[in-house]
């Protein structure tokens, strides 16, 4: 019989594909602790790669940040400067951490580096002093949060895949696609928008004037408003239901909307859904 | 010579059955070995190349079986030979 080559490489390939086989069934199917563990327990894949403190240079009043993949979390403190703690992960190489500043605003951003695995997060732990009366966040994977910051703190924040809660605020602007958005605030003008995510807020007082537009697709809506308040309010849903604790002196009223009055009027509650529930509390 | 024609062509059909087998091999040792590399070069953990080698290697091992141990095989002839004789059985006059 004569040798061939090709049947000899084939042979010999045949047994390495096997070989391949075998071992891929058992990591895929026996060796659960390995497969589990790095696949499917989300954070358990992160790897902390780096961290670090940064201190802002000198008083600022305003505060941008921007980062693209991680979780920020922003803290109200006593002393004087901003501090920033940053964590960054893999997998995928995480960005670098810029601090840039323009007069008196602060910008802190994540820059990732132009290649193909340049994929990692970092998380922002920030310390904000009262003197900051304006923070803007921008993210787009990751949840933003803040709490007990300085009365009188004007926030913008908006994420496109996770949820925002602050637990103080003055004017408000917040948005999320997919994703909750909780807050607290004694502003005149807030406004928050999600398209999948629920959103809970509460007025801690009740506004001479001011707007409150509130608008989420598939979440439900609920307001918590002070007794004394005075306001018009614009509830509207395409598929949900509409409510409200307070008595409002109707308009117009329809199947899945209401315009009313609520005291003497004022305040212009502007509240719309698709498919979310609507409700108004005190 | 009608004999001749009739093994090369069978011979060939075999050759040919046989380098496309070695291609697909190949094609299998490339693709896997870069999804390996790229798998752990930037995500490290989660080993996700292996399902595609699992998959892929059945297909591969199948391919395998249907040249060298079906085709042209001990068994094959046999099965041949099966089919003959059935086909004269239901016409002997070769009709």
């Amino acid at each position: 019989m004569k040798f061939s080559l090709v049947d000899f490489i084939n042979k010999i390939g045949f047994i390495i594909v096997l070989a391949v086989v075998a071992f891929a069934a058992y990591t895929l199917f026996f060796n659960k602790p390995f497969y589990e563990a790095e696949s499917y327990e989300g954070d358990s894949m992160r790897t902390e790669e780096e961290s670090g403190t940064i201190d802002s240079e000198k008083t600022i009043d305003r505060l941008e940040i921007r980062n693209i993949s991680g979780r920020i979390s922003a803290e109200g403190w006593n002393n004087e400067e901003v501090r920033l703690d940053y964590r960054k992960f893999g997998p995928g190489i995480p960005p670098d951490v810029e601090v840039d500043y323009q007069g008196s605003t602060m910008i802190i951003k994540a820059v990732y580096p132009k290649k193909l695995s340049a994929f990692g997060s970092v998380d922002f732990d920030i310390k904000i002093p009262a003197s900051v009366r304006f923070v803007k966040i921008d993210s787009v994977s990751g949840s933003i949060s803040i709490e007990g910051a300085a009365s009188g703190l004007e926030q913008e924040l908006s994420t496109t895949s996770g949820s925002i809660k602050t637990d103080s605020s003055a004017n408000l602007d917040i948005s999320s696609v997919s994703g909750s958005l909780v807050f607290s605030s004694d502003g005149e003008r807030i406004t928050a928008s999600t398209t999948s995510g629920r959103i809970e807020g509460v007025l801690e007082q009740a506004p001479d004037s001011g707007r409150i537009e509130l608008k989420s697709v598939s979440g439900r809506v609920v307001l918590e408003v002070p007794d004394n308040i005075n306001a018009d309010v614009d509830l509207h849903s395409v598929s949900g239901s509409v409510s409200s604790e307070l008595p409002v002196s109707v308009t117009e009223s329809r199947k899945k909307s209401l315009r009313g009055r609520i005291g003497s009027g004022g305040t212009i509650i502007d509240i719309g859904t698709v498919s979310g529930s609507i409700r108004i509390k005190n | 010579m009608e004999e001749r024609d009739d093994k090369y062509k069978v011979a060939r059909k075999r050759a040919k059955a046989k380098i496309d087998f070695l291609r697909h091999l190949v094609t299998y040792i490339i693709v896997i070995s870069f999804l390996a590399f790229i798998n752990n070069r930037t995500w490290g953990g989660y080993q996700w190349w292996l399902w595609a080698a699992f998959g892929w290697g059945i297909g591969l091992v199948s391919h395998f079986f249907q040249i060298y141990a079906f085709k042209g095989s001990a068994f094959e002839e046999r099965m041949i030979e099966r089919e003959l004789e059935k086909m004269d059985d239901q016409d002997p006059k070769g009709l």
